[in-house]
């Protein structure tokens, strides 16, 4: 007994200790460069490539190292011209684009940007031996493009250099949102030559763009160190060094409140508790993303072979319950597939109603008097796996029933395709270019469904899948801004309110940190960060 | 006693021994290749869905699947991936285009670096605090110290690691709470991944020195009037001592593969996280290199303990 008191003492001064201690631990000392320390996991940041990936960690970190033809403004994503002095100039016919840029850009190595540097890019980026990614952003629409892809060239002919600083883009048919496609980060413009010295070596131990940062050292998924580029064509940036650090999301936030970071993401589900600290919630920050989750059927399959079976999961999901209620208002109910601040957008559109009833009846008429029973292939991804248990209770009040399968990321890409035998999943679905055309097109067009189990498979519903097909193949005609928006509003409405081939269900967003000290770093509305603009106090 | 016929009967027999168990281990590796090729052909999941994640045209995914072999027949993807390993080439991961030999051997150097601190971490706390246990044996610090190694043995090594964390990285702002940038990193994912290691080590030690300390020699040295640090040191300790190599053998494997909880915890890039994000997008030759490696570490150390017994024990040679 004696000894247990005893040591009950021993731990309670040992714990007191570590109070005192902590209140007086020294701040470290300010160095005399300024530098913006990142914690974030970096286990995709194997290679700086940003050509071989589809992550937003590598996206957003290239992005800081090399500049697009055009870009998107981080506060609105609004595009503008980058490395292009003007926007291109589009022939009559939408076939042709000119393009004219900067002079006097330097890449990293000191050399000079030029039309070649861009043809060089656009030739790796659909060479088959780079093993990109990301080719379907523009593969149908460049001309020559494919042939690239199959070997059957080894430059893509719709590309023509006209002088060092001008060349010219063909289109195989009139794309309105080609443009936009221009400031995609896998089409961030490198140097020729540093790319042609470097051999196996480029994305491991080089890679040379013209952005505002340049690489000081790379190791591999554990830490990437980049300092600002004094020649960069917009004058050089305020910070000196921006250091990466890998680190899982409960480390960083230690790290974090330890004063070692500036920068961290904080998962939604803590986010009430630093909110309600007053000595960190003022670090919480927030935004809100041009992207959308939502539950998509295999229409090809039974039950959502049947419209109303679709219908009824609308009818049975309760968005303010969800969104309100399980995320306390992190989220907001999603009334579009299409996010807020991409064209086809319309605000006016009600959040779908939540009627448990009207479910039922719509079950019933279906065939489905006695309950409805399936299962859903679960990306097993915490936040994933947490938003399908509450849908899973929800359900079970219109008598649905859904089983969930958890699938590491491997099997569900998997599963996810038309064949894969799911019956429903989730998608998140995040703007690469901001254009309806990414949520209608690449979605649902014919072409697709061998990827997706909701794209539209002409074997199952001809019909259905010509018209939809036409329609989305005109909508990239559109150029006239109001035409567009309402043509994309419309069709979206058909889609999820009339044909339900999918439930929105919110618009994500996710909460982040940052120093006191620490201005002009965003977590911009496209899914990714930008640090470039970073300024220390 | 004994001749040069008899002297080369005996060599014979451990000679034949150890081709007889290397043998073994050759087989025992083919086995778990063949096996780890198989189950990653026949579960669901396929990498070039994974990284064509959107809307991939039917000719990439074609052009991909050719460039990575996956078009061609199981059996000839299995001996070739067989005969570039022999060869020491063990392809290159599919989604960073890097060797996978490089990322193996960069991840295990920081493994085996951690591993090994742990290790050495874990034998001299078992054998300090267990030896004290003993000669204090019913007084308080040794119940402390049988405290501090139940706790080791039972509570998680993640567990453990998190509060060190938040104790000596967070609060008292004395290591740091992650990476491995100052040898001050090293410190407490060493003693997070060492301390059930050192907690079972502790109670053997405890036992057997308990045991040592009322044998015949010691109680001879004592009364010769050898001082008392001089009998525990000289002759309790080395009885004592014995444990750790029995253990070693099993714990030098558990704390190399347990070390993958911790790289993650710390942010550490060894072995044990590059195998697990490989899993995660069926970077294929990435797990086939990483199981490579650690079923050769196991056979390996298997082998050597089998071969150890048998100097030790002739018996097992006859047998």
């Amino acid at each position: 007994m004696k000894t247990t008191k005893r040591l009950l003492a021993m731990f309670l001064s040992g714990t007191m200790a570590a109070g005192i201690f902590g209140a007086m631990s020294p701040v470290m000392a300010a160095e005399d460069e300024t530098t913006l320390r990142v914690g974030i996991a970096l286990d995709v940041l194997g290679n700086m490539d940003v050509m071989i990936t589809s992550q937003n960690t590598v996206f957003q970190i290239s992005d800081t190292i090399t500049d697009t033809l055009m870009a998107k403004k981080e506060e609105d994503l609004e595009l503008y011209p980058q490395l292009l002095a003007d926007f291109p100039e589009v022939s009559e016919d939408g076939l042709t684009y000119t393009c004219k840029l900067r002079e006097g850009v330097k890449f990293h190595d000191g050399t000079e940007l030029t039309a070649d540097d861009v043809i060089f890019t656009f030739n790796r980026f659909f060479n088959p031996a780079t093993e990109s990614n990301m080719v379907w952003l523009c593969d149908d629409v460049i001309k020559g493009a494919y042939e690239v892809e199959d070997g059957s060239a080894t430059e893509v002919s719709g590309i023509q250099k006209v002088d060092d600083y001008t060349f010219t883009i063909e289109l195989n048919y009139p794309f309105s949102a080609f443009t936009s496609i221009l400031a995609a980060s896998p089409l961030g413009i490198i140097s020729q030559e540093a790319c042609e010295a470097a051999g196996d070596a480029w994305g491991l131990e080089t890679y040379v763009g013209c952005g505002s940062y340049q690489v000081e050292s790379f190791t591999p998924k554990e830490e990437i160190v980049l300092t600002k580029f004094e020649d960069y064509w917009d004058g050089a940036k305020t910070t000196d060094k921006i250091v990466i650090t890998n680190m899982d999301e409960s480390t960083a936030l230690m790290e974090f409140e330890a004063g070692n970071i500036d920068v961290c993401s904080l998962p939604t589900s803590l986010a009430p508790g630093y909110l309600n600290d007053p000595d960190l919630a003022d670090n919480v920050k927030y935004q809100e993303f041009m992207g959308i989750w939502a539950l998509h059927f295999n229409m090809a399959i039974e039950p959502f072979d049947n419209v109303l079976v679709r219908e009824a999961i609308a009818y049975a999901i309760d968005l303010d319950s969800l969104c309100n209620g399980y995320y306390e208002g992190a989220h907001t109910p999603a009334n579009s597939l299409i996010p807020k601040g991409i064209p086809g957008y319309n605000e006016s559109n009600p959040v779908h109603e939540y009627n448990p009833e009207k479910a039922k009846e719509l079950l019933a008429e279906a065939g489905y008097e006695d309950g409805l029973t399936f299962t859903a292939a679960v990306k097993n991804t915490d936040e994933i796996v947490e938003c399908f248990q509450v849908l899973q209770a929800q359900l079970e009040e219109s008598n649905i029933h859904m089983e969930l399968e958890l699938c590491d990321p491997g099997s569900w890409a998997e599963k996810r395709k038309q064949d894969g035998g799911t019956q429903m999943y989730m998608i998140t679905w995040y703007a690469d270019y901001v254009d309806p055309d990414m949520y209608l097109y690449l979605l649902y067009h014919s072409s697709v469904s061998d990827n997706f189990a909701n794209g539209f498979s002409s074997e199952f519903n001809a019909e259905d899948s010509a018209w939809y097909d036409e329609q989305v193949e005109s909508g990239r005609l559109i150029t006239d801004p109001e035409e567009k928006a309402t043509f994309y509003s419309d069709l979206e409405r058909w889609l999820t309110t009339e044909y339900y081939a999918e439930v929105p269900l919110f618009c994500a967003s996710e909460y982040y940190m940052v120093a006191d000290n620490v201005e002009g770093v965003i977590y911009k509305s496209d899914f990714l960060y930008s640090y470039e603009n970073a300024v220390i106090k | 006693m004994g001749g040069p016929s008899q002297f080369f009967r005996k060599d014979l027999t451990m000679l034949k021994y150890i081709v007889k168990r290397c043998g073994q281990a050759f087989i025992v590796l083919i086995g778990v290749t063949l096996v780890t090729f198989l189950l990653l052909n026949v579960i669901p999941g396929d990498p070039v869905a994974v990284m064509l994640d959107k809307n991939a045209s039917p000719q990439a995914v074609e052009n991909l699947r050719h460039e990575w072999g996956l078009d061609q027949p199981l059996p000839v993807q299995y001996v070739n991936f067989v005969l570039d390993a022999l060869r020491g080439d063990l392809g290159n991961s599919y989604f960073e285009k890097m060797p996978v030999l490089d990322m193996l051997v960069s991840g295990l150097k920081t493994t085996l670096k951690l591993g090994g601190l742990a290790f050495v971490f874990s034998a001299v706390a078992g054998l300090f605090c267990g030896t004290i246990a003993a000669v204090f044996h019913g007084k308080w610090i040794d119940h402390f110290m049988m405290i501090l190694a139940m706790l080791g043995i039972s509570l998680p090594v993640f567990w453990i690691a998190i509060v060190f964390q938040i104790i000596f990285g967070l609060q008292l702002g004395l290591l740091p709470i992650s990476g491995l940038k100052s040898w001050t990193g090293y410190i407490l994912p060493t003693i997070a991944l060492g301390s059930t290691y050192a907690g079972s080590m502790a109670r053997l030690v405890r036992t057997n020195v308990l045991e040592a300390i009322s044998q015949d020699y010691v109680k001879t040295a004592r009364s010769k009037g050898v001082r008392e640090w001089a009998v525990i040191l000289k002759h309790v300790m080395r009885n004592a001592a014995i444990p750790i190599v029995t253990l070693s053998g099993t714990q030098i494997k558990s704390i190399l593969t347990g070390s993958m909880i911790i790289e993650t915890i710390f942010s550490i890039s060894g072995i044990g996280k590059i195998a697990i994000n490989a899993i995660m997008v069926r970077d294929i030759p990435v797990i086939q290199g990483t199981v490579l490696y650690t079923a050769a570490l196991f056979v390996l150390i298997n082998l050597c303990i089998d071969l150890l017994y048998g100097v030790i024990d002739p018996r097992v040679r006859v047998e």
